[in-house]
């Protein structure tokens, strides 16, 4: 077969604040969004995505360019993926609203698995203050949730 | 009642996310990753929108209620969330009673796997789960080993075989069934592709009936390794054990 890949094909990514970003298709492919488009050729060589914004593509980047690397072994892969995950919240938030825009399953599961072990054993006052929840039940229903299980309110974690 | 800040739900801070507005498809995929029982105790008494997310019916197509260590009673109210349930799975429950279990079966018409372990029913339950649940395409009913039981039972074998013709999948660990039983469930279940009949030492894979067997993609047959069982095969026999049977089936496990 004639070799015919000796130059890498390039995508560029345009963001939410007009930066551009060049990357291998391969790489960029990984999105199912960003295949559909190439497929459909609904996108010229220059891919807007409106949803995401400079700072977050970045990231994303660094974790398709990872995933991409098939010597990677399946431990080393895990590694990166507790380590990439290791984010303020407010960044994962960000990541998984473009991980689902861009339908990247895989960053998406393990975005969500993050905020998930977050709320793991968690009373109800510790994940409205962590994720910025007003509690708008009024005070009979509150009474009467917490009368649902008491029990539930011993052994829950103190932070 | 006014409820307090009904028009802001969260306080309103610079770059702070408002995690009410995940899409629902996300904020259900966090949901089951909590798992059930901080579903229950916690995440549903946050605030009325993720009360009003983890009481729709959508949320609960499985339920993981695996419990970590508390035991105490948990007398949920199944019932509402229950007919959307695809998957059950039941692990270690004593005191399921047959009674209890053929009310709720009656309200899981979706039902497409039903997993039990160590956990024991009579026969009509199991006819009942065939009849009630149309759908079910997978039965695992696993018990520890019955190693040196003598006791031969196709009671359960032909309840499967009568009443679930659907079956792709069947695990029977441990059964006491005999060749009779495994016969009919032949018979009655031909779309089996996956048939695990390890520590079913009544049942011998011969003539016909091996050959029929082995046509089965994923068979595992009575003196296979239990290993990948999942779950303890059954320790305390090794008390009463005697025999050689028993290291060369357990090797694998300890």
């Amino acid at each position: 077969m004639a070799t015919t890949t000796t130059e890498t094909k390039m995508l560029t990514l345009c963001t939410s604040d007009k930066q551009q970003f060049q990357i291998e298709e391969t790489i960029a492919l990984q999105a199912v969004t960003i295949r559909n488009m190439v497929e459909d050729e609904c996108a010229s060589n220059v891919i807007p995505l409106p949803n995401v914004n400079s700072k977050i593509m970045i990231q994303i980047i660094e974790y398709l360019k990872k995933h991409v690397d098939s010597s990677v072994s399946k431990e080393d892969m895990e590694k990166f993926d507790s380590a990439f995950v290791e984010k303020k919240l407010s960044e994962i938030f960000d990541i998984i609203l473009a991980a689902n825009y861009l339908n990247i399953k895989n960053l998406l599961d393990i975005c969500c698995q993050r905020v998930a072990d977050v709320m793991k054993n968690k009373s109800p006052e510790w994940v409205r203050r962590t994720f910025n929840i007003v509690n708008d039940f009024t005070a009979e229903e509150e009474a009467k949730i917490r009368k649902e299980h008491e029990w539930a309110f011993e052994g829950v974690d103190e932070d | 009642m006014k409820r307090k800040l009904s028009q802001s739900r969260r306080l309103r801070h610079k770059h702070t996310p408002n995690w009410l507005e995940l899409p629902l498809d996300v904020t259900a995929s966090i949901r089951h990753r909590v798992g059930a029982i901080d579903i229950l105790e916690n995440v549903q008494k946050v605030c009325t929108t993720w009360r009003r997310i983890c009481k729709d019916p959508a949320m609960w197509g499985v339920i993981d209620m695996r419990n970590l260590g508390d035991l105490f009673d948990m007398p949920y109210d199944l019932e509402k969330i229950a007919s959307q349930l695809r998957r059950l799975r039941v692990v270690i429950c004593h005191e399921l009673l047959t009674e209890s279990l053929n009310i709720v079966v009656k309200k899981l018409p979706l039902l497409e796997e039903f997993h039990l372990y160590y956990t024991y029913i009579d026969f009509e339950a199991i006819e009942n789960i065939g009849c009630c649940c149309p759908l079910l395409k997978s039965f695992i009913y696993n018990q520890e080993g019955h190693t040196f039981s003598q006791v031969e039972n196709d009671e359960e074998a032909l309840a499967i075989a009568k009443n679930m013709p659907g079956l792709r999948q069947l695990h029977l660990f441990g059964n006491k069934m005999t060749n009779i039983g495994l016969q009919a469930i032949l018979d009655g279940c031909p779309h089996l592709d996956s048939l695990d009949l390890r520590q079913c030492f009544h049942v011998k894979l011969e003539g016909d009936l091996g050959k029929r067997c082995s046509k089965i993609k994923d068979l595992k047959r009575p003196f296979d390794s239990t290993k990948g069982y999942g779950f303890v095969t059954s320790p305390q026999n090794m008390m009463y054990s005697a025999n050689g049977i028993f290291e060369e089936i357990f090797e694998d496990f300890w």
